[in-house]
């Protein structure tokens, strides 16, 4: 309501250069506004006041709200300005993580790749049977023989070397005698593979097997 | 006209008021508190009774605003305004330790319903009929100036000359017959 009023209008008011029906107007206003009876009032009791002092005043409150432009650019965080990074935060995460599962199954993969290759190292590095003298042969072939021991020989450890003879009745091997072994575990358990394993040909012969 | 420019500068100050919500623009804040600026500054005026103080005050006032409209909804901008002003001075009083001599009823004064009663012809009559009761129950001093301001709706400086009252004495007749009138008025309903 006191909008229509500035300070001009009140310190003619005050210095009493209104009409009387001005003054009335703005009496009645007064009365139903608080703020613009309290500010006559205040400029009633101090009688040096001019609107100089209002428009320092008000280049005060635009230097203010110049400096505070720049300290909002940098700190003033609005609804809109949250969301914004909150969603760049969440994406961020996402992309972390889908990077990370990228990564780490790529490094199962390259250990079952490593794993294939150990595989593979441990069936090269298969064992190996070769005919000394006589007569023998495997029926399916010699690296399907080793391929046999590499697979079942398991209990035989690595770089043992076994010398041995035996006979042939019905394909399979009979009378197996062992001519040298360092260990007599690995004997046995290669008698038993013989026996059980593949069919042979020929009479007989001496066999060198080495794992 | 007047009600017309009223309303007007009222939905203006309410779309200021949404888009310093929306972007906490100064600026906009700016726009809002200009318009009163003067009548802030004459309101420290009658507190602090300082120049320099008030002038100090004003850009106080100012500071606060901007941190208390990030917490509070404001509907009346005014209105708010100075009960944030008036409670900046009365703390910076309290402050240095003065008392402010002002009585603090002076600000329960408002009845809007007392100056526009409701609309329709039998109300206003009785309305009328009522104030009229409630005037001639009022002291001698309040009744003269009430009836003067109210009625003739003459100024305080012309009531001040008819009757020999000083101007304060004059103003604070009304004031006080004012108040009266309302509690008279609200009593009756």
């Amino acid at each position: 309501m006191s909008k229509q009023y500035d300070i001009l209008y009140i310190q003619q008011y005050l210095e009493g250069k209104l009409s009387a029906k001005d003054m009335h107007q703005l009496e009645l206003d007064a009365l139903e506004d608080e703020l613009l009876n309290d500010a006559i009032e205040g400029f009633r009791l101090s009688k040096d006041i001019n609107h100089k002092q209002l428009s320092l005043l008000q280049q005060r409150l635009e230097s203010r709200i110049e400096a505070q432009q720049v300290e909002k650019n940098s700190f003033y965080f609005t609804a809109q300005r949250l969301t914004v990074a909150s969603v760049a935060g969440v994406m961020f995460i996402v992309i972390g993580v889908l990077f990370w599962m990228i990564s780490s199954s790529q490094k199962s993969n390259s250990a079952t790749a490593e794993s294939q290759i150990n595989m593979e190292v441990q069936l090269q590095d298969k064992a190996n049977a070769a005919l000394v003298s006589g007569s023998l042969m495997p029926k399916d072939g010699w690296v399907n023989l080793n391929d046999y021991l590499s697979v079942n020989g398991g209990k035989i450890g690595k770089g043992e070397e076994v010398l041995l003879q035996f006979d042939v009745k019905d394909n399979r091997p009979e009378n197996i005698r062992i001519l040298s072994s360092t260990d007599q575990q690995v004997s046995q358990e290669l008698i038993r593979l013989l026996r059980e394993g593949p069919l042979w040909e020929g009479e007989s012969g001496e066999l060198k097997i080495k794992f | 006209m007047k009600i017309n420019k009223k309303n007007e500068s009222a939905v203006q100050e309410a779309a200021w008021l949404n888009e310093f919500y929306e972007n906490g623009d100064l600026e906009v804040l700016g726009k809002l508190y200009e318009p009163y600026m003067f009548l802030i500054f004459g309101l420290c005026l009658k507190y602090l009774k300082d120049t320099s103080k008030s002038e100090d005050a004003v850009m106080q006032i100012f500071e606060s605003l901007i941190k208390k409209l990030r917490v509070h909804r404001v509907e009346n901008f005014k209105a708010w305004l100075y009960t944030v002003a008036r409670n900046h001075c009365l703390m910076q009083l309290r402050a240095t330790g003065k008392q402010p001599e002002v009585s603090l009823d002076e600000s329960f004064m408002e009845s809007e319903a007392f100056l526009h009663p409701d609309s329709s012809e039998n109300d206003h009559e009785e309305q009328l009929q009522k104030m009229e009761n409630c005037i001639e129950q009022l002291n001698e001093e309040q009744k003269i100036c009430v009836r003067l301001f109210y009625l003739e709706e003459k100024c305080y400086k012309e009531i001040s000359e008819i009757t020999n009252y000083s101007m304060n004495q004059v103003k604070s007749y009304i004031q006080n017959g004012k108040r009266n009138l309302k509690i008279c008025m609200d009593k009756n309903v």
